[in-house]
């Protein structure tokens, strides 16, 4: 069977560059020794009159080097991402680029008006095509507002809230771009069109006086608007910190006072307490923390620690759930789930009085494990009745039906703990 | 089997043409003006523009 190794991707070999090292890289990436490269490139170099030195100039900010792979973009790579990627915008430069060709060639046949019309309408129609692109882009669609569902002071929730809404920066970044390239555009050719007409004499003075007038207006203003925009961000601010706050008091109001009175009154039951005080505490921390990988129902973690609720909620009986790591949520991992559900119902009806029932999971690597222990009285293993199936094949079967094991840990007074494994499917 | 890249196939054969135009220029078998050439240069590039553009909805 042949065998594929995949080549590095290009980037600059700065470990060994002898100016950026490009050329380092490209060899890194071809797989040869620098050395070739470099005589090569010397060799290009003379035979283009130096042409490749300018290839080389002009590749060494698009090339990322070694030690920006996995860094969040620069700026430049944002703007070149915001300008290239889309495939309206190569749609478009290519149309634009065909029109383009037909019109030189139309100039060649001699089928043409004049150049100091043709051309300031070609541009000022490029101009004024992504300045309507760019405010049809503007129109308001729907949006989720992140920050409307997040609660605040949080710096879990800032992250996630950045990391849910990263496009509209990155697009605004690149559309306050092209807005500009188009008003660019659009100047140009009416300063080209009053250039080839010999207009732009006439109008020279009529510019610097308007020049001078904006800078010295700059001037004045300048201190009142930089105070302006100071008051206006500080304004800003105190309204979001009031709506934070008001949002803060009403869910306190909904939830936790709500429980706070439910625990007065039923303050002759301690389990109901500790189970209401416990449901609480779940809610504040998936509020405050907003894990919403864990909400979304495709972690496992997450969906241990749901099952681990529910069966508190149902029997009464505190589970502390301590979970290292993550893995998706797939047929196997909801096999290990439901096996861990059943272990915990029983820790609950049988153990239930001895105190906490503790989980422990550890998730890397495509390996999960599990261990639910008690503290309860145990039981012999070998008297479990035949009939028993809970733990057999809600249990044992259901592990090992998924590529899994499962272990029962027990003796009479020393609690029980059950081992749920399941390997890498890799393995 | 290896999948071909379309738009690296255009744009090879694109440039191709291009170079194709360049060399019959220099050998005397067509004069080519710079409007013609410019027109050459701008439909190649447009058709690679294009070609990429396109080729987004297959990946």
């Amino acid at each position: 069977m042949p065998t594929t190794v995949a080549r590095p991707r290009l980037t600059r070999d700065t470990e060994h560059a002898i100016v950026a090292g490009v050329l380092a890289g490209l060899a890194r990436r071809l797989g040869v020794d620098p050395i070739l490269v470099r005589i090569g490139f010397v060799i290009l170099a003379f035979g283009t009159a130096g042409a490749a030195l300018l290839v080389y100039v002009i590749a060494w900010p698009f090339i990322p080097a070694d030690e920006d792979v996995g860094k969040p973009p620069t700026r430049t790579e944002r703007w070149l991402e915001g300008v290239s990627s889309p495939r309206r915008l190569r749609l478009a430069a290519g149309v634009g680029l065909l029109t383009l060709a037909a019109l030189l060639v139309f100039r060649e046949l001699g089928i043409w008006w004049s150049d100091a019309v043709i051309w300031p309408l070609v541009l000022a129609a490029s101009g004024a095509a992504l300045l309507w692109a760019q405010s049809r882009a503007m129109q308001p669609g729907p949006s989720v507002d992140a920050a409307s569902i997040a609660p605040p002071s949080s710096a879990a929730t800032a992250e996630a809230s950045a990391a849910a809404t990263p496009r509209p920066k990155r697009a605004g970044a690149a559309d306050l771009y092209r807005g500009g390239f188009g008003v660019a555009l659009v100047i140009g050719a009416g300063l080209l069109f009053l250039s080839a007409n010999d207009a732009l004499g006439g109008a020279r003075e009529v510019v610097l006086v308007a020049i001078a007038a904006t800078a010295a207006l700059a001037l004045i203003l300048a201190p009142f608007l930089w105070r302006l925009g100071r008051n206006l961000a500080a304004e800003r601010a105190e309204r979001i910190r009031s709506q934070e706050r008001a949002e803060l008091a009403a869910h306190v109001h909904d939830s936790v006072l709500q429980t706070l009175t439910l625990m007065q009154k039923r303050a002759d039951d301690p389990r109901e307490i500790a189970s209401l005080a416990r449901r609480q505490e779940r809610e504040l921390r998936s509020w405050l923390f907003d894990d919403r990988s864990r909400r979304s129902g495709s972690s496992l973690a997450g969906a241990l620690e749901d099952a681990a609720a529910k069966v508190e909620d149902a029997h009464g009986v505190p589970i502390e759930v301590v979970a290292v790591g993550d893995l998706e949520l797939d047929e196997r991992a909801a096999a290990l789930v439901a096996a861990t559900r059943e272990a915990l119902m029983n820790a609950a009806k049988f153990a239930g009085e001895a105190g906490p029932v503790a989980v422990y999971a550890e998730m890397e690597n495509g390996r999960a494990q599990v261990f639910v222990r008690d503290r309860g009285n145990g039981f012999d293993l070998d008297a479990v009745p035949a009939d028993r199936r809970g733990l057999r094949e809600s249990i044992v079967g259901r592990m090992e039906r998924h590529g899994g094991t499962a272990v029962v840990r027990s003796s009479p007074g020393s609690g029980t703990e059950v081992e749920l494994t399941l390997e890498s499917e890799e393995r | 089997m290896r999948r071909v890249d379309r738009v690296s196939l255009i744009a090879g054969l694109a440039m191709m043409a291009v170079g194709g135009l360049l060399v019959l220029d220099q050998t005397d078998a067509i004069e080519l003006s710079p409007g013609i050439a410019g027109a050459a240069l701008a439909a190649a590039l447009g058709v690679i523009m294009i070609t990429s553009g396109l080729a987004d909805d297959g990946h």
